[in-house]
């Protein structure tokens, strides 16, 4: 890129790092050559979006077309947005310098819903059209995928097509098919309808929506014949053929995940009734531990990483991990590469394998038992007793750990004051078992995480409201209260954040006017506590006569129309309702692998055959 | 086991990254070289690395230095070349060599390009008569002569600029920050720009 043209801005803020591009391994792109420009925006400051492993192997995807080039742009702090507003300069690429209005496509990830209004400072700042139905001809068209596209609607009449489900091979088709419209010179609005031939593609804009006078969802159906009812996710079925990014770009700049990233699996066996993840990804599905581990050495030698995550749900539930872990430590000891498992859940062998992988560094111990007493872990289906998580602890101190995190959830349904209580006292029981032998060293340092549940579309607990603020607050100063010893430290998030997330999680078409006066207002980086302006929110849900409540704190009827409920992720509707309603009776449901429940997923897979058992007969 | 000294640039994009940054990034160079680097003992080994002397955030260096270590005698050659494919955007590594004994940066040698109306004498003259500018550092503010810290190689004006070339000290306890040249001036520079030309070492 010509950095002179934006040297006047890059002197003047704070991280010029991050609007410069041009790190190791990063694309110098031939915009001459490319038949479709496509750049890619992650709606978060550089450091937050250069960590999103999706957005590495998506733009790699595009990359590999040969037709497309993709680059990407980042959500800019407010120094820099000032810079560019006073300079009358668009938001650009990072390879190429330009601006995002010179874009074919222009598609946003969305992964957490306070990223929703940077997504239109994005656009605004990039000079396109903000609404889909202002936008024409030339102007890029816009799309957006990720966990959050599963509720598009608080987004959809700003987002031309949303991409549902993972995106490897649907993405590049539909690059394929505006490719070829656009070099004949099809309409927008022709492009926009094929879109919706395509599977796993929702076009907002053809299906019209009608309330009930209460607020809630009438009606929801296509407004063009042709165009699907239903949208259906898009999955990889063989996560071994699929294209993975061995050669990614590497950051001057400190980013939050800074190392390789290795993807083991995608989905999940638990089914913890809380969890969007855990039902979205399904079916589960595992890549081989030779694919990985040939994966892994690459991407090391390529980068010069000191690290390698296993980023997975619950990673311990992999088939082939010893073979892995041993296949990694075969080389990566000698490298002075560390492994991390940053998603652990406590059983039986954790503490053997983290002593296995953290021989070159000795990292910090995390564990999210969720919640505090038996009833209420076996509400939210956290297969996981307090005997196990005592014996794991003991064991870690016995190790030589001497702090640990805890991550709890309050505000769950069915929550009452002894659940909270219960937190206290199992950190607290935590606390004595270290003192119950002699320890040399340092005391010990429980740290216990609290945040606020907030109900998620394509979950158990969807239909569940959530606690209001003043509730949430009361049982965080109840904990708080509980505590009684300096040896555990006591955080808990802003019961704000969590309400305007909820808002977003289960809202509708009709939260669109209050995205748009947000934006109008400035609001932006609402991740961000020194951005974070409840009181700013309040007043554009008031001034646009919406009642946050409707969204966040009603118990949605079980037989209600959801605004959600057009897409299909192979989980049914029936699979959630009955888990919401063991839930209230407080049954389990077991793991996939040791029983079946027959969530639907199934039929995603290849010969409907779940993977999950598929691989439990290989390994048996 | 042989100390490396390596000279390279940090030019271009590179202007807008930060030291630390830069640090690690150099780090991760050595370890994606395949040379049989040294890394320090203990609970968080990193290859042993040096670099001479911070560079701020947009200035540019034409001969900046960093020494490390490996753990075998290689053609020096070889060494270059493979830091040479290893290396980032922006820079190239320009000469390596063996050196017996680190020795401490003693005074940089920079290039400073005002866009101003300031000619050449006015600027002698004013090194002559002293440039005040209040110095920040760790105690505080004060002001502070930079004139004698200056060593002036040449001042010359063409088109809307004036080039001015200068010796400043760079060791432990005599440092001069070369963006105090221009500040002096204050409103007078339009735009500047500074590169590092050389190190000289003790």
């Amino acid at each position: 890129m010509d950095l002179d043209r934006y040297s006047e801005l890059l002197e003047a803020v704070e991280k010029p790092g991050r609007y410069v591009g041009g790190e190791f391994g990063s694309l110098i792109p031939d915009p001459a050559s490319a038949e479709l420009r496509i750049c890619f925006c992650f709606p978060d400051t550089y450091e937050i979006g250069m960590s999103n492993l999706g957005v590495k192997i998506l733009a790699d995807c595009f990359n590999k077309t040969g037709f497309a080039v993709c680059e990407r742009s980042y959500m800019p702090w407010p120094d820099m947005k000032e810079q560019l507003e006073k300079h009358k300069i668009p938001l650009y690429a990072l390879e190429s310098g330009d601006p995002l209005c010179k874009f074919d496509v222009v598609a946003f990830t969305l992964q957490y819903e306070l990223s929703y209004t940077n997504v239109l400072q994005m656009l605004a700042l990039g000079n396109i059209p903000l609404r889909s139905d202002k936008r024409s001809g030339n102007d890029p068209i816009i799309i957006a995928g990720g966990p959050c596209a599963y509720n598009p609607e608080p987004l959809a009449d700003f987002i031309d097509i949303f991409s549902i489900g993972e995106g490897e091979e649907a993405l590049v088709e539909l690059a394929s098919f505006i490719n070829e419209s656009r070099k004949k010179g099809v309409p927008r609005e022709d492009i926009l309808f094929g879109a919706s031939q395509i599977k796993g593609f929702y076009v907002p804009s053809l299906y019209s929506v009608a309330y009930n006078p209460d607020g809630t969802l009438a009606s929801f159906s296509p407004n063009r014949e042709g165009v699907p009812a239903t949208v259906e996710k898009r999955i990889i079925t063989d996560l071994d053929s699929v294209s993975f990014p061995r050669r990614c770009a590497v950051p001057f700049l400190e980013t939050v995940h800074d190392r390789v990233m290795l993807e083991v699996f995608r989905g999940c066996l638990r089914g913890c009734r809380f969890c969007q993840a855990g039902m979205i990804y399904r079916p589960y599905r595992e890549k081989s531990p030779e694919t990985l581990n040939a994966d892994a050495k690459e991407a090391i030698e390529y980068s010069g990483y000191s690290e390698v995550a296993l980023t997975s749900l619950s990673i311990s539930d992999y088939s082939g991990l010893p073979r892995l872990i041993d296949d990694l430590l075969a080389w990566t000891d000698g490298k002075k590469v560390n492994l991390s498992l940053p998603s652990m859940r406590i059983d039986s062998f954790y503490e053997e394998l983290l002593q296995k992988v953290s021989s070159v560094r000795k990292s910090g111990l995390t564990f999210a038992p969720e919640a505090g007493t038996q009833r209420m872990r076996d509400v939210i289906n956290k297969n996981i007793t307090e005997d196990e998580i005592l014996l794991a602890c003991a064991r870690s101190f016995d190790n030589g750990r001497n702090s640990l995190k805890l991550y709890f959830m309050n505000g769950l349904p069915t929550e009452t004051d002894e659940d909270i209580k219960g937190i206290a006292a199992l950190a607290q029981k935590i606390v004595d078992l270290f003192y119950s032998k002699k320890r040399y060293g340092r005391g010990v340092t429980v740290t216990v995480s609290v945040s606020c549940f907030v109900p998620k579309p394509f979950t158990p607990f969807q239909w569940e409201a959530q606690d209001t603020i003043e509730e949430l607050e009361r049982k965080q100063q109840l904990l708080k209260s509980e505590i009684k010893t300096g040896k555990i430290s006591y955080k808990y998030h802003d019961a704000r954040v969590s309400r305007v997330e909820a808002v977003f999680a289960r809202g509708d078409r009709k939260l669109c006017r209050a995205m748009q006066l947000a934006f109008e207002r400035g609001i932006m980086l609402d991740g961000w506590d020194e951005y974070f302006d409840y009181d700013k929110w309040m007043q554009v849900f008031a001034d646009c006569g919406i009642d946050p409540s409707f969204y966040a704190n009603r118990e949605f009827g079980r037989d209600e129309l959801l605004p959600w409920d057009f897409i299909d992720i192979g989980v049914t509707k029936r699979f959630l309702l009955s888990e919401y309603s063991r839930a209230h009776s407080s049954l389990t449901t077991p793991d996939c692998r040791t029983k079946c429940s027959a969530c639907g997923a199934a039929k995603l897979c290849r010969d409907n055959k779940c993977v999950c058992n598929d691989r439990r007969e290989q390994n048996a | 086991m042989p100390d490396v000294r390596v000279v390279f640039t940090k030019t271009g994009t590179l202007r807008y990254i930060s030291h630390l940054d830069l640090q690690r990034a150099i780090a991760r160079l050595l370890v994606r070289s395949g040379l049989p680097i040294v890394y320090t003992e203990g609970f968080n080994p990193h290859p042993r690395l040096n670099i001479a002397l911070p560079l701020s955030v947009y200035q540019e260096g034409e001969r900046e230095v960093f020494d490390f270590r490996i753990s075998e005698d290689l053609p020096i050659s070889s060494v270059t070349e493979s830091l040479n494919k290893a290396v980032f955007p922006g820079s190239r590594i320009v000469e390596a060599a063996y050196i017996t004994g680190k020795s401490a940066p003693r005074s940089a040698v920079y290039r400073i390009v005002m866009e101003t109306d300031i000619g050449e004498k006015e600027f002698s003259a004013a090194l002559d008569g002293g440039m005040i500018v209040t110095k920040r550092s760790k105690s505080g503010e004060k002001e502070v002569d930079i004139a004698p810290m200056i060593k002036l190689l040449s001042a010359r004006r063409e088109g809307g600029s004036l080039t001015v070339k200068a010796e400043l000290p760079a060791s432990g306890n005599d440092y001069l920050n070369p963006s105090y040249i221009p500040a002096y001036f204050g409103d007078r520079i339009k735009s500047v720009r500074i590169v590092r030309e050389n190190i000289n070492f003790y």
